[in-house]
Formats: C-alpha cells, structure tokens, sequence
C-alpha cells in the first residue's frame, strides 16, 4: 500500500477507490501506454501516405464495435462497485458476471479482426503502422484478459465471500483496473482507426 | 443505500449514455465530414471527454485524492495534446 507514495499521501489513500498499490500500476501502465502513443505519432508525423494507405484497410465498425462492448462492461462492473456499498449480493453478482459475458465479446471481436487482417496479408511485418496495430492491440488484449480472469474470480468471490470492506476494496481494485482497460481503447479507437488524413 | 450513493449510481449510467453517443458521434463525424483534420480533432478532443467521464463516474476518482487525480488530468491533457499536435504538425 506504501508503494504509491508520491502519487498519494497516507491521507488521500482514504480518498482512493479500490488499493493504492493497485492505482499506482495503473497509473504507471498508462504511462507505457503514452509513450506508445508517442511513438504512433511521430512515425505517422514522419510517414502520414503510409500511416494512412494501412488505416484504410482496418474496419472502423470493429473499433466503435469493441468501444461500445468495452464501454458497457464497464458500466456494469461500477454498477457492481455501487451494490457492493449498498451490500446487494444479489446485484453485485449480477453485475460482476454480466461484465464479465460482455467483456467476452470483445474477445472474440477482437480475435475475429485480427483474423480477418492476417487473411488480407496485413501481419506485424506488413509495414510500421501495422507492427503499431498489432503489438499496441496485442498489449492492450493481454490486459483485457487479465481483466477478465480478475473479473471471474471477483464473480466467484461475490458469491460465497463476505460482503465486507475487504471484499469491498478487492471489487474496486478489480473495477479500476477493469476500467483502466476500457480506458486505453477509447484512447487505441481513435489513434488507429480514425486518424484520416484527407 | 444514501441519497449520495444513489446519485452517484444514477450519475454513472448518465456517464455511460453518454459515452455511448460521443463514440457513436464520433465515428459518424470521421466518417461523413469534409475537413479530416478538423473532425479527426474533434474526434480526439471527444476521447478526451470520455476519458474524463470513465475516470470521473466509473473509477470515482475524486479530486478528494487529489495527487492521482492530478497525476491523471495531466495524463489526459499531455496524450490529448500529443495527440492534436501530431494531427495539426504533421501536416505542415
């Protein structure tokens, strides 16, 4: 918990949702993920007809498709935060293992297009935008699904835990991060698929 | 469950609605407007709005804990500006 000290004092730890040690990975992933944003401009500052030639061929209904899948699971797990406060298991459980299916679709989502790129010949070797896709998707899908085993055990936890100020910070912990996840695509959906350059 | 609990909790599925329609605004404004690089603008700045929303409804991150808070709006205006800058330079 002392580790996130220089991001929060002793006393704003009260003040954090969920553990402090948890926000300060958080914090320190999104970080990583800004210098890959950095990275993305300035190769498509130094090179915008390839940058562009390559968006083109991505679908942009998968991205909004995936933000809007990302976006209700995570509603559903702060909706499971606010029930764990009011103490409803029923809902907290509801919650959990509804973000939980939700959350899956953006698996196979994300696999089918990934797929579906590697049939038209687009792979991490195809040019520098497409090594950008692949590693910065491929990143955030390694999060995702340790969103999503974190979430399976928050839902099995919900069912037979006691709904305490333990349990409590674990489901927020859990929803942070969760939300941290659904964070960074909202950032990706743009950066990738609509930066058009005419 | 208190009056503030539940207006938090009704103020998250406000956020999400909102967020739904940003995202669905934005990739219709991409996909149909004249000028790319004002509507890709427009585009980031609305991630923006959404990033702030997420951080504000779904994580409850208050200005109570101000030094995450603050670390987190400077992460949102740096990406946001690095992001903008690299629309608007690039095609210099």
């Amino acid at each position: 918990v002392g580790a996130a000290e220089g991001i929060a004092s002793a006393s704003e730890e009260d003040a954090l949702p969920g553990d402090s040690g948890v926000w300060l990975f958080i914090f320190a992933d999104m970080c990583a993920f800004a210098v890959f944003f950095l990275l993305f401009t300035v190769g498509r500052a130094a090179n915008p007809v390839l940058y562009e030639a390559s968006r083109v061929q991505l679908d942009p209904r998968f991205g909004l498709a995936n933000t809007l899948v990302l976006l209700t699971s995570s509603w559903l797990v702060a909706r499971a935060v606010h029930a764990v406060r009011a103490g409803d298991r029923a809902r907290v459980v509801r919650g959990l293992a509804g973000a939980l299916a939700v959350g899956a679709v953006f698996g196979v989502s994300k696999v089918s297009e990934w797929v579906s790129e590697v049939a038209r010949g687009n792979t991490l070797l195809t040019n520098e935008f497409f090594s950008y896709y692949f590693a910065f998707t491929g990143i955030h899908f390694l999060h995702f699904v340790v969103g999503m085993a974190v979430l399976a055990v928050s839902v099995a936890k919900a069912r037979h835990d006691a709904l305490d100020a333990r349990f409590r910070v674990w489901v927020e912990s859990a929803g942070c991060y969760w939300h941290m996840v659904d964070l960074l695509w909202i950032v990706l959906f743009p950066m990738l698929y609509l930066q058009r350059t005419a | 469950v208190s009056a503030a609990a539940a207006q938090s909790e009704r103020n998250a599925t406000r956020a999400f609605a909102a967020l739904v329609a940003l995202s669905a605004a934005s990739f219709v404004l991409v996909d149909t407007a004249a000028t790319a690089r004002l509507a890709v603008s427009v585009a980031l700045a609305i991630a923006a709005l959404k990033v702030r929303l997420v951080v504000v409804h779904f994580m409850d991150l208050t200005w109570r804990a101000r030094g995450l808070r603050l670390a987190i709006e400077l992460w949102i205006a740096s990406v946001t500006a690095l992001l903008l800058g690299g629309v608007w330079l690039a095609a210099r």
